[in-house]
């Protein structure tokens, strides 16, 4: 963003943002932008630059190079101004666990000199929980304590690094309503998670990091359907010889036929007419664009980049 | 505001927990009356030298090792990483954790140097001077343990990491018992703990007007600054990777 320029500043713009620790390259040359009440999910496996990314746009690590702007400021320099504007979901929550959860949300809030916001707690299903202390929490419980604090600021900008991790489906759902809610209001998020299915709900734009590089980034959709299609199933009885003409690749493995296709819709239906006609059993059939983990999969035995 | 706001979550801390609270309390206050018999400090030249020993041993064990240890802790817990996404500045962060701290040992010496006063039957010349002393001691200590908790990589570690510091504060409260003049005098000033014994002396005994208390104060003062800019320059606010 110039600094001249009439635009308000994105809520967060990185660029070219390369993040080391001694010589191992954790960030290399990440770019993206969010814009006010966006979701932006980043994926990746553990270790591919996520945590880094977000700790490096909340201030607590210089980069290498590149920058990350919150707000339009360095957010290194102007923490502090930042602050008040900034939420954050960190994958430990840092409570001090002597602490109750009533004195930790009112702890927060005094930081930020505002005015007691206790009935949060009720939000995340933690009313009855106001007297426990913090380290009698659950797992879960901790993390929804966490996003009671995040909810309290009232946020321009919320860093949220794998906040349902650990979380039962329920207490995630809940998550996820209070993540829609912060964007309807205008919040941008960033959001880094392991699941595809919570980007694919969440976010708008998705990013997938592999060994510190942003190495895909689209919508869910765009980026699944830059990948084939897999259909698995094990016929009975199996004849590979006799498997009607496919646009797909096959390959068996031990009973299980899979087949990678650009064509899911015409090879499922050449299959499903073969197997008709033949009267073969399709078992454990499954069709459906690449998962995630198969994305991961296909990235890490990609070449890494040069640098 | 915001040291206030920590140093009273802080408080709750230490209060709930017992261990803590026990070692906090009980210790320093044991180990500053126990000098009031001891061989090294029972040939002390006066009461105000007894006094100003006991004051630097108190904050030592009281302030000093217990701050670094706490930030160490905390940093573990990832309770200061917490509270750096927070609006509360270094400054306010490292004051809210050490004033209970600070508080603690200023009960323990009010205590202690109270039995001193009447084991003796002397009392501080200049009471004014001496809180003054002890509120110097408290920010250089600090100062010190924050420095020492820079590089500290754990709350383990913290009980080998303290131990040059508490050489230093040893040899500049010691030595400043001895009368020095010229310029090395004004170089054993700037020894931490040295400045908290010439104050606390002076506070105690007088023979020193309040105009010529501002060398030490001014030296100590720049010692306090200079540990915690750096340290604020390289201290880590999450484990190390």
């Amino acid at each position: 963003m110039n600094a001249n320029s009439r635009q308000p500043a994105p809520p967060v713009e990185v660029t070219d943002l390369t993040c080391r620790y001694g010589a191992y390259t954790a960030v290399d040359r990440a770019s993206f932008t969010v814009a006010p009440g966006e979701l932006f999910a980043l994926l990746g496996t553990n270790g591919a630059g996520k945590t880094t990314t977000i700790e490096t746009a909340i201030g607590l690590r210089r980069p290498a190079s590149g920058t990350a702007r919150v707000l339009g400021r360095d957010p290194f320099r102007h923490r502090r101004e930042l602050a008040g504007d900034v939420a954050v979901i960190g994958q430990e929550t840092g409570f001090a666990d002597d602490l109750t959860c009533a004195e930790t949300l009112r702890l927060w809030t005094d930081l930020h000199r505002l005015a007691p916001r206790l009935e949060l707690l009720e939000r995340v299903d933690l009313a009855h929980r106001a007297a426990v202390r913090v380290g009698a929490l659950s797992g879960g419980e901790r993390r929804r304590l966490d996003l009671a604090l995040a909810v309290a600021t009232a946020p321009s900008v919320l860093f949220a690094d794998e906040p349902t991790t650990g979380l039962d489906p329920a207490s995630r759902r809940r998550t996820w309503g209070l993540l829609r809610e912060l964007t309807a209001q205008g919040t941008a998020v960033v959001l880094t998670t392991h699941y595809l299915d919570e980007a694919a709900e969440l976010a708008g734009h998705v990013a997938i990091m592999d060994r510190g590089r942003i190495a895909r980034f689209g919508t869910v959709a765009e980026i699944t359907s830059s990948y084939e299609a897999r259909i698995t199933m094990r016929p009975k009885p199996f004849d590979p010889i006799a498997l009607p003409a496919l646009a797909g690749r096959t390959a068996v493995d031990d009973g299980l036929l899979t087949i990678r296709t650009t064509a899911l819709q015409a090879d499922l239906h050449r299959l499903l007419d073969w197997a008709a006609r033949e009267g073969v059993e399709l078992a454990d059939l499954k069709a459906g664009p690449a998962t995630l983990d198969e994305i991961f999969a296909e990235l890490e035995s990609e070449p890494a980049p040069a640098n | 505001m915001t040291a206030l706001t920590l140093a009273a979550a802080e408080t709750r801390l230490i209060l709930r927990n017992r261990t803590v609270l026990v070692t906090a309390a009980i210790l320093p206050l044991i180990l500053g009356i126990a000098l009031m018999n001891s061989p090294l400090t029972g040939a002390a030249q006066s009461a105000g030298a007894l006094a100003a020993v006991q004051l630097g041993m108190l904050l030592m064990f009281g302030l000093f090792m217990p701050i670094t240890m706490t930030l160490a802790a905390r940093r573990q817990q990832l309770y200061l990483k917490r509270l750096r996404t927070s609006p509360a500045s270094t400054a306010s962060i490292v004051a809210g954790l050490a004033s209970p701290l600070a508080l603690i040992t200023l009960l323990q010496t009010a205590v202690v140097l109270g039995v001193t006063a009447w084991e003796t039957g002397t009392a501080p010349a200049h009471p004014g001077l001496l809180v003054l002393a002890f509120a110097n001691g408290a920010i250089t200590l600090t100062a010190i343990g924050f420095l020492t908790a820079s590089f500290t990589k754990t709350p383990e570690a913290a009980q080998i990491t303290v131990l040059p510091g508490m050489v230093v504060l040893m040899i500049g409260t010691f030595w400043a018992l001895a009368p020095m003049d010229g310029p090395r005098g004004v170089l054993r000033s700037a020894i931490p703990g040295a400045a908290l014994t010439e104050l606390a002396t002076a506070a105690w005994d007088g023979g020193l007007d309040f105009a010529s208390t501002a060398q030490p104060i001014a030296l100590s003062t720049l010692v306090a600054v200079a540990a915690a800019l750096v340290a604020a320059r390289l201290f880590r606010w999450q484990p190390r990777d």
